[in-house]
């Protein structure tokens, strides 16, 4: 872990200093600029461990509009507001969030239901960034909310930059986790506007293969959740 | 909605000319800022540097820059969103003599009314991926590189036939987007009405 650790902190310097990352990073405070984007927590890698002899990894280039700029929103809903309250809170935050332009539609969005606030936030990062564009989640429950806020955000005239159009999101992801009973945290998040990334695997003999997406959701998923049975409130 | 293509420095009335909504291509001399440059300025006491005094098109970017034997390699070049300034952005519209922004989003209110009085318009990229425009633009220098470093420095571009870019903010105090919110808003409450959520629905408060 420390190595790989090491490994993708000397992997971004190498990218700075080759100009495929621009010198983004700076001390919240003082501005400094350490020239390398090295500095506390940062980078900020996020692992999952699956079964198998092989790592898989992908990077995604991700502008600060689509981080920083409004896209990223969070609420806490409660269950006696369910899925009216989720998808409330998913309009009204792509409504503000691509006012003047904001966060660059149109987005690919990401949306995060349950766990806890950095969980809902992460799922919803990796949803927008990591999923196949366009793809659907496998549940019903789920894959509805999808296509109901694919339908709706589309129908917002937002368009293009945001100066009006009938296109306005590309994609719309959720991804779930099971939440603690005091309520639901929702996230949501967008993917820059450029929507760069690159996935690679690399197999216990060193050898590498470039993948097309990484199937970030692959082995965490239960097959079958006997949560869905009834449908949502 | 017309389409013009300016060279900087600007004459006024070609600048006053300009609609919301507009396409312009631009060529001519350019400088580039973030906003720490207007409070390396403004707030610190240092001066507008005199190459870019004689340019009346700012450029609101932080580029990708690389050293290139005695001079600079563009690598990456897209604007970025102008609210971020709005703090300084009357006072540099003034003391600048600014005929044109290139950024993204938008400008406050003080800033332009100040636009308005002066003659000054502020445009935003449209559909562009961000190296489609390296061969339009040539670096000529940078000032500030060793105080505000690579992307906040004030980089001399000249820009040949550089766009499409749409006109945001007028002369006349006219805003592209907030023209644009109420129509979003009224789509919204439809949007809302088809999901089956009540116009006055209110989330629990939970906090």
């Amino acid at each position: 872990m420390l190595g790989l650790t090491d490994a993708m902190r000397a992997a971004v310097r190498r990218a700075t200093e080759a100009g495929y990352l621009r010198k983004t990073m700076k001390h919240p405070l003082t501005g400094f600029d350490p020239g390398d984007n090295i500095g506390e927590n940062i980078p900020w890698p996020s692992f999952k461990f699956v079964p198998g002899d092989a790592l898989e990894m992908a990077y995604v280039a991700k502008g600060g509009g689509s981080e920083c700029f409004g896209g990223t929103r969070h609420r806490v809903v409660a269950f006696a507001d369910g899925v009216k309250g989720i998808e409330k809170f998913v309009i009204d935050s792509f409504v503000e969030a691509t006012r003047s332009g904001g966060i660059c539609p149109p987005n690919i969005l990401g949306i995060g239901i349950g766990g806890t606030a950095n969980v809902a936030a992460n799922l919803a990062k990796e949803a927008a960034c990591l999923r196949p564009i366009g793809s659907r989640h496998p549940e019903p429950l789920f894959r509805k909310i999808e296509e109901d806020l694919y339908e709706a955000l589309n129908s917002l005239g937002i368009g293009v930059m945001g100066i009006g159009g009938d296109t306005s999101v590309l994609a719309v992801h959720v991804e779930y986790a099971y939440t603690h009973i005091a309520g639901i945290c929702v996230d949501m998040s967008a993917n820059c506007m450029v929507a760069r990334r690159a996935a690679t695997r690399i197999k216990a003999d060193g050898s590498t293969e470039v993948l097309p997406y990484l199937n970030w959701f692959r082995d965490t998923r239960l097959s079958g959740d006997p949560g869905q049975e009834g449908g949502a409130f | 909605m017309a389409e013009y293509h300016l060279a900087a420095p600007f004459r006024e009335e070609e600048i006053r000319a300009l609609s919301v909504g507009d396409t312009v291509y631009i060529s001519g001399k350019a400088f580039t800022c973030r906003s720490r440059l207007h409070r390396y300025i403004f707030d610190e006491g240092h001066p507008l540097p005199g190459t870019a005094s004689g340019r009346d098109l700012l450029i609101h970017v932080g580029p990708i820059m690389l050293r290139e034997g005695e001079g600079w390699k563009l690598i990456s070049f897209m604007p970025t969103s102008s609210i971020r300034f709005e703090k300084w952005g009357a006072a540099s519209v003034r003391d600048w003599h600014l005929r044109m922004i290139i950024g993204k989003t938008t400008m406050g209110e003080e800033t332009m009314r100040e636009m308005a009085d002066l003659g000054c318009v502020h445009v935003s990229p449209q559909s562009v991926s961000p190296n489609s425009w390296i061969d339009s633009i040539r670096v000529e220098g940078v000032d500030y590189y060793e105080e505000l470093g690579s992307i906040e420095a004030t980089w001399y571009m000249a820009l040949d036939e550089l766009g499409p870019f749409v006109v945001d903010i007028d002369c006349s105090g006219n805003n592209l987007y907030a023209m644009h919110e109420e129509e979003v808003d009224r789509k919204r409450a439809e949007v809302l009405e088809k999901l089956g959520i009540e116009q006055d629905f209110q989330y629990t408060k939970l906090y």
